[in-house]
C-alpha cells in the first residue's frame, strides 16, 4: 500500500479529527465531573481503609445482598492463571461442541427446580415463562439480586458522569460488579444465574468443587437460536473461572446473557 | 485472562457494555467511564424525543448551541460523511425510522420523530458554527448518531482508564484494546463469523487500538424482511457487497465510522478508504472472501 503514502495526510487528519473530538468532549466533561470524581476518589479510599478489620458478620453464602468486595484486594498477577485456552491464533474457531457435552450429570440444583432438559438444541421455546419480557437491565427471572437503579439504560439519570454513589454500584450486583476472584475462594455447592439478552433468557448452572469452577452448563435457553452456538463459550467459563471474556468484534449480543447468568451464579457462590 | 482484577457490565447504548481492567484500584475510574456511556446515550440517542439530539431536529433552519459532545460527534460525522463521498451519512436517520428502525431494542420501546423528514436530505443539509459551537439544519431531518456515540463514548471511558494501561472496554463487539492482557501479551481480538453466529472467523492482536466491525447480519428488519440496520445513503437500500467490515483505528469513533462506510462502499472501495486513511481493516465478502489492509497484521 505504499502508493498511498503520500494521502497519509488526510488520515492523519481525519485521526486527529477523532482524537480531538474525544479530547474536547473529555474536557468539557471533566470541568463539570471533577468534584463527583474526587468525591468517588475519596470515598474509595475511605472504603478500603474501613474494609481492613475483619466483618463481624459475614454475609451469608447465600444471601444476594452480594459482598461488593472491593476488587483492589488482589494482586492482578498473584492469582494463578487457570489454563487459558488463549483465543490468540488468528485462524477460525472450533465449531460449536456437541450438546452431549452439556447433558452430561451435574448434582441436583439446591434450588428446587429440577432444570428442564439442559440439551440446548431442543430448548427454544414459543413461551418462555419469562416475568418481565422486554425488560430494560438483564432481568432475572428469579427474585436474586436488585436491579440497582443506576443500571436502566433508559431510565439513567439526567446527570453527569460519575454522580452516582459508589455505594450503589457496588452493592447492586445484579448487573455485575464482579471481582475476579482467585480460583480457590467460590463456596462449593451448585448454583444457577440467569441472563437475558434482547434474543431471550438463559439460565447456567455452575458446580463449584474446592472453591473452583468445576463445572458450568446452560439448564435452560429460551432464546430466540438455538442454544447449541453458545455451548462453545461454555467450556471457558471453566477455564476462566468465570464469566467467557473472549473479546469478540462484531454483534456479540447474545453473549451476554450468558455472560451475566454467569456472574449471577457466582454472585450466589462468594 | 484470569488475572483481569475488575470486570463490571452494564447496559448502555441498546447494548451491554463490560469494563475489564487488569490492575486493582480502578473502581472510581470505572464508575465514571461507565458515566461517560450514559451521558452520551442521553444526549445523542434518537429513541428518546426529551435527547439533545431529537430536540435539535424540533428546530429547522436556526442555530441551536449545542453541548461538546453533540457538536463533536456531528462534527465529526459531517467529516467521515465527506471523505467517505456520502457513504457515512448521519441524516440517515429519517429513512431509518421510515423502514421501522424506531424501536429501542433492549426495552422494546417505539419512538417516532414527531417531524417528518423530507426526502432526499444529506449530510449536506447540516451547517456547524465551530465559533459559536451551533448546529443548524437547514431541512427537516433526523441525525442518526447510534454509531458515532457509542465510539465517542468507549473513546471517552478509555481516556477514564488510561492511568490503568492495561484494559479492554467492551461495547457490545465494539471494542477497545488498552496495553496488554494479563500474562503482557497483546491482547486478541476475536471477529465474528458473519454467517454463523457465534462463531469466529479471525482473530487480530492488538494494543492501545480500538476494533469495531460492521455486518450485515446485525439488527435486521422488523418481521424478517429484507435488509439491515446498515444503509447506503446514496441508494437507500442495504448494500450487498460485503458481509462485514472489520476497522482498526486508535479510535473507537473512527473505527466505528469506517466500518460503516467501508460496508457500504463495498471491497474494493471500501479498502481503499481505510487505506487512504491510514487505518487498518478486514472486509469480508458474502463468499467469505478477505480484502485486507497491508498492516492488519503487523501488530
Amino acid at each position: 500500500m505504499a502508493e498511498h503514502g503520500s494521502s497519509r495526510k488526510v488520515a492523519s487528519s481525519l485521526v486527529a479529527l477523532s482524537a480531538s473530538a474525544i479530547i474536547a468532549v473529555y474536557a468539557a466533561g471533566y470541568v463539570r465531573t471533577k468534584p463527583a470524581a474526587d468525591r468517588l476518589d475519596l470515598e474509595a479510599a475511605a472504603r478500603k481503609r474501613s474494609a481492613l478489620p475483619p466483618r463481624v458478620a459475614p454475609v451469608p453464602a447465600a444471601s444476594t445482598s452480594s459482598p461488593a468486595t472491593p476488587v483492589a484486594t488482589l494482586p492482578p498477577s498473584a492469582t494463578p492463571a487457570a489454563p487459558q485456552p488463549a483465543p490468540a491464533t488468528p485462524v477460525a474457531r472450533e465449531p460449536e461442541p456437541t450438546p452431549a457435552k452439556l447433558a452430561a450429570p451435574v448434582p441436583s440444583n439446591p434450588e428446587s427446580k429440577p432444570a428442564v432438559s439442559p440439551s440446548p438444541s431442543a430448548t427454544p421455546r414459543p413461551s418462555p415463562p419469562k416475568v418481565e419480557a422486554p425488560s430494560p437491565a438483564p432481568a432475572s427471572p428469579r427474585e436474586a439480586p436488585a436491579q440497582p437503579a443506576s443500571a436502566e439504560p433508559a431510565a439513567a439519570p439526567p446527570t453527569q458522569p460519575a454522580t452516582a454513589p459508589l455505594e450503589e454500584a457496588l452493592e447492586g450486583d445484579a448487573v455485575a460488579h464482579v471481582a475476579a476472584r482467585a480460583p480457590g475462594q467460590y463456596k462449593d455447592g451448585t448454583y444457577t444465574g440467569w441472563g437475558s439478552c434482547r434474543h431471550g433468557d438463559l439460565q447456567v448452572e455452575l458446580t463449584i468443587q474446592g472453591g473452583r469452577i468445576a463445572w458450568a452448563s446452560i439448564a435452560k435457553c429460551y432464546t430466540r437460536y438455538p442454544c447449541s452456538w453458545i455451548d462453545r463459550l461454555v467450556p471457558e467459563v471453566v477455564d476462566n473461572q468465570g464469566p467467557p471474556v473472549t473479546f469478540i468484534s462484531g454483534a456479540s449480543d447474545s453473549s451476554d446473557a450468558l455472560y451475566y447468568a454467569v456472574l449471577e451464579a457466582l454472585s450466589m457462590a462468594k | 485472562m484470569s488475572a483481569v482484577v475488575s470486570v463490571r457490565a452494564e447496559p448502555a447504548m441498546g447494548t451491554v457494555v463490560t469494563i475489564h481492567v487488569v490492575r486493582p484500584g480502578a473502581e472510581a475510574a470505572i464508575e465514571r467511564a461507565f458515566g461517560w456511556f450514559h451521558e452520551i446515550e442521553e444526549r445523542c440517542t434518537r429513541f428518546d424525543e426529551r435527547s439533545e439530539l431529537m430536540q435539535l431536529t424540533t428546530k429547522i433552519g436556526v442555530p441551536v448551541p449545542a453541548s461538546a459532545i453533540l457538536f463533536e460527534v456531528v462534527q465529526f460525522a459531517l467529516r467521515v460523511a465527506e471523505e467517505s463521498g456520502g457513504a457515512f451519512d448521519p441524516t440517515l436517520g429519517g429513512a431509518m425510522q421510515a423502514v421501522g428502525f424506531n424501536r429501542e431494542h433492549r426495552t422494546g420501546r417505539i419512538v417516532q420523530a414527531t417531524i417528518a423528514p423530507e426526502d432526499g436530505v444529506t449530510f449536506r443539509d447540516v451547517h456547524l458554527d465551530q465559533g459559536r459551537r451551533t448546529i443548524t439544519l437547514s431541512r427537516p431531518l433526523i441525525l442518526d448518531l447510534g454509531a458515532l456515540a457509542k465510539g465517542l463514548a468507549v473513546d471517552a471511558a478509555a481516556r477514564e482508564l488510561q492511568p490503568f494501561a492495561d484494559f479492554v472496554i467492551d461495547a457490545g463487539g465494539d471494542l477497545y484494546f488498552g496495553g496488554h492482557d494479563p500474562e503482557g501479551d497483546t491482547w486478541s481480538a476475536g471477529i465474528s463469523h458473519p454467517r454463523i453466529e457465534g462463531r469466529l472467523i479471525d482473530a487480530l492482536r492488538v494494543s492501545d487500538q480500538a476494533v469495531c466491525t460492521s455486518g450485515d447480519y446485525e439488527r435486521r428488519v422488523e418481521g424478517g424482511g429484507p435488509g439491515h440496520h446498515i444503509r447506503d445513503p446514496r441508494t437507500g437500500a442495504s448494500p450487498g457487497a460485503l458481509a462485514s467490515a472489520t476497522v482498526v483505528a486508535p479510535t473507537a469513533l473512527l473505527a466505528d465510522a469506517l466500518a460503516t462506510a467501508a460496508l457500504v462502499l463495498g471491497p474494493v472501495d471500501g479498502l481503499q478508504l481505510l487505506d487512504r486513511l491510514g487505518v487498518e481493516g478486514l472486509l469480508l465478502s458474502p463468499e467469505l472472501e478477505r480484502y485486507e489492509t497491508e498492516g492488519l497484521r503487523r501488530g
